[in-house]
């Protein structure tokens, strides 16, 4: 009885040591093995359920030991990931522009990483942080905001005269990337760790719902400002339903999604196109389903296709 | 264990046609540049053995066909045909005799010249040289140019067909010409040495060659190459006997006798020889150079036209998070192929992203294939 646990990580190593697993970040070798864990539950129960295992144990019992054992394991490398994203890759400088008082950089990065570290405990948090994280490790938002800077096209436009930022191209970078970390947030008030839970999807969320995590977010990440909360939690808002949501905000929520089932391709086959160039073009035609702003991914489009990407 | 000795035959064979390619090509260029009678003796002995080789391959190749009932397969669909056009006729019209007169000092090539025209069996033996360049078409089978099996089939095809007509072609059009004498330089040749024969027999009969005439022969016909009378006098010579035993080979040589029969008339054939060897290495030129295009300007256009578009539409049908879009370049925006690209492109894609965002957490890299419990 006292040993499940280890059982349950001994089981979870063997797994992770796959080579199938062996190119993907923790979170989406994760996400695979409880896939094949939701797969494969029947096959795999005479085995888990013998002496060797999790002896009379039900289904469910044992996808929760092994979930579990998972999550500690996965969390050992994540975590340390994350405070490294969070003191080197995000400079909270920017949010001094951004109110005009002096914050505490060290403070701030601190609590977000506090933050993060208790809401990934969430299993639906853990499944929809796949994408933000991917997309701040590939620092995919950088190269596309640099570009834009350069075009001085929509996108500039929404952030500096719509969304009316008085922020340096660095700094706007630095919001997005902050509103990639906190985008997750939004499943601050989920219930329990259900794993098979899919209550809180890209563009799923209403402006109210989002307003009231809001209240709940303000309280935990009180050096944040509620600026860059906001452009944190509209990034879960499909901008059809409100045209007013923040340029960061359907920014970040372009990019989560463009890395939440990213492929690295090694190779491009000859005869295809380049994977930002095809996602952005699919995306395009799903803009209504996603709830993306199309004049955006319009712009992504023209990027990814002139620089190749 | 069995497979690595096939592989191991397959490269020794692929490596022999190359040889034999490269030795023909040889073979015609030291007939060109008046090689050494040692250098040709070597390249005769050394085709003789490709022949050989090939020829037993056939032979195995075609054993194991019928063995196993398949001749018709072996012969039209694996190119048996090449195998044999390209060893039997080869091996009996071309070194096989080549070999023989080296052995019999040339007694053979006189009594097959007795028997034919000496012209008529010059061409016989050369032309058949021209089945070689079958071959080419089994190294191109071997070369990996493209991934899709589709466009080594169609590229095969294609060249197949090229090389064989070219070959057949000039096959039968030389040996035809070989045969009635068609009017042409090899021809002229031929009446050019009889009336030179009738020439020195009307001048000289038995008489000493006077040097004037000696002068006017030479610069009359630069074939002349010997004249001696019956008591093996030279009367004429244009070189050296070391120099024509360097250079010149029993078949490179035409012996004719006066009407008399006290002259002995030695004539150069090597210009007639030199002349097919001339288009042999034109038509082989112009294999190559279509084989270059084949493999480096059309097989390219067809993968871009055909094969990739298609193998992009197969990747993203088949694996669950390959999403790349097919490029279709404008000026083939309206094939077949790239219509049904953009399809794909704006129906399937889209389509198949919705359907995966509703049920990504249901797929894992890994199988239950993959773990041992």
């Amino acid at each position: 009885m006292d040993n499940e646990p280890t059982i349950g990580a001994q089981f979870v190593l063997r797994l992770l040591e796959n080579p199938a697993l062996a190119s993907f970040s923790p979170l989406q070798k994760e996400l695979h093995i409880i896939n094949f864990l939701k797969v494969n539950i029947n096959q795999l129960y005479p085995t888990l359920s013998s002496a060797g295992y999790f002896p009379g144990k039900t289904k469910d019992q044992i996808f929760s030991m092994v979930y579990e054992s998972l999550k500690q394991i996965i969390n050992k490398s994540l975590f340390p990931h994350l405070k490294k994203i969070i003191t080197e890759n995000i400079d909270f400088s920017f949010i001094s522009s951004l109110t005009g008082s002096n914050g505490l950089k060290n403070a701030m990065s601190e609590q977000v990483l506090g933050f993060l570290q208790k809401l990934l405990q969430k299993s639906t948090a853990r499944l929809n942080f796949l994408g933000p994280l991917t997309a701040l490790d590939l620092a995919i938002s950088d190269k596309y905001i640099d570009e834009s800077f350069q075009r001085r096209s929509y996108l500039h436009f929404e952030l500096t005269k719509v969304q009316k930022l008085s922020l340096t191209q660095e700094e706007t970078k630095n919001l997005i990337k902050l509103s990639l970390l906190l985008k997750t947030s939004v499943n601050l008030l989920a219930v329990g760790g259900d794993v098979n839970s899919q209550e809180v999807r890209a563009a799923a969320v209403q402006n109210q719902f989002a307003d009231k995590v809001l209240g709940a977010l303000e309280s935990q990440l009180d050096l944040i400002p509620p600026e860059a909360l906001k452009s944190a939690l509209h990034s879960n808002i499909s901008f059809l339903e409100s045209p007013d949501v923040e340029a960061t905000a359907r920014v970040a929520a372009i990019f989560a999604a463009r890395c939440s089932n990213f492929r690295q391709f090694t190779k491009i086959d000859r005869g295809a196109d380049t994977p930002d160039k095809s996602w952005f073009n699919i995306a395009r035609r799903n803009y209504k389903f996603y709830g993306f702003d199309s004049k955006m991914l319009d712009e992504f489009y023209k990027t990814a296709a002139e620089n190749g990407w | 264990m069995k497979s690595r000795f096939i592989k191991a035959v397959e490269f020794t064979i692929f490596s022999l046609i190359i040889l034999v390619i490269i030795q023909t090509i040889v073979e015609d260029i030291a007939l060109l540049l008046n090689w050494e009678v040692s250098i040709r003796t070597v390249l005769i002995v050394t085709g003789f053995v490709f022949d050989l080789i090939f020829t037993i391959e056939f032979l195995v190749r075609l054993y194991w066909a019928i063995v196993e009932r398949r001749v018709a397969k072996y012969l039209f669909e694996k190119r048996g045909w090449i195998d044999f056009l390209a060893s039997i006729p080869l091996l009996m019209f071309n070194s096989g005799p080549a070999l023989l007169s080296l052995f019999t000092g040339g007694s053979l090539f006189i009594i097959f010249s007795d028997v034919l025209n000496i012209l008529k069996v010059l061409k016989a033996v050369r032309i058949a040289r021209i089945l070689r360049f079958l071959r080419v078409i089994k190294i191109f089978k071997n070369i990996k140019y493209a991934e899709s099996a589709m466009a080594q089939r169609h590229i095969a095809r294609i060249t197949s067909l090229t090389v064989t007509s070219i070959v057949l072609i000039l096959f039968v059009f030389s040996t035809l010409s070989g045969l009635f004498l068609i009017p042409g330089l090899q021809a002229d040749h031929l009446r050019q040495q009889e009336a030179m024969v009738r020439l020195v027999d009307k001048a000289y009969g038995t008489q000493a060659m006077d040097p004037r005439l000696s002068t006017a022969i030479n610069e009359l016909d630069r074939s002349l190459l010997k004249i001696t009378d019956e008591n093996n006098t030279v009367l004429f010579a244009r070189f050296g006997d070391d120099t024509l035993d360097k250079y010149y080979m029993r078949e490179d040589l035409s012996v004719k006798a006066n009407t008399t029969g006290t002259l002995r008339i030695i004539f150069d054939h090597k210009p007639v020889q030199q002349d097919i060897a001339l288009q042999n290495i034109l038509v082989f030129s112009i294999i190559i150079i279509i084989m270059i295009c084949y493999l480096f300007i059309y097989s390219p256009h067809f993968a871009i036209t055909v094969t990739d578009p298609l193998h992009v539409m197969q990747e993203g049908m088949q694996s669950k998070d390959y999403n790349l879009e097919v490029r279709i370049p404008k000026k083939y925006k309206n094939d077949d192929v790239f219509k049904l690209a953009r399809l794909y492109n704006e129906h399937y894609l889209p389509l198949k992203d919705r359907e995966i965002f509703g049920k990504a957490e249901t797929y894992s890299e890994l199988s239950i294939e993959d773990i041992k419990l």
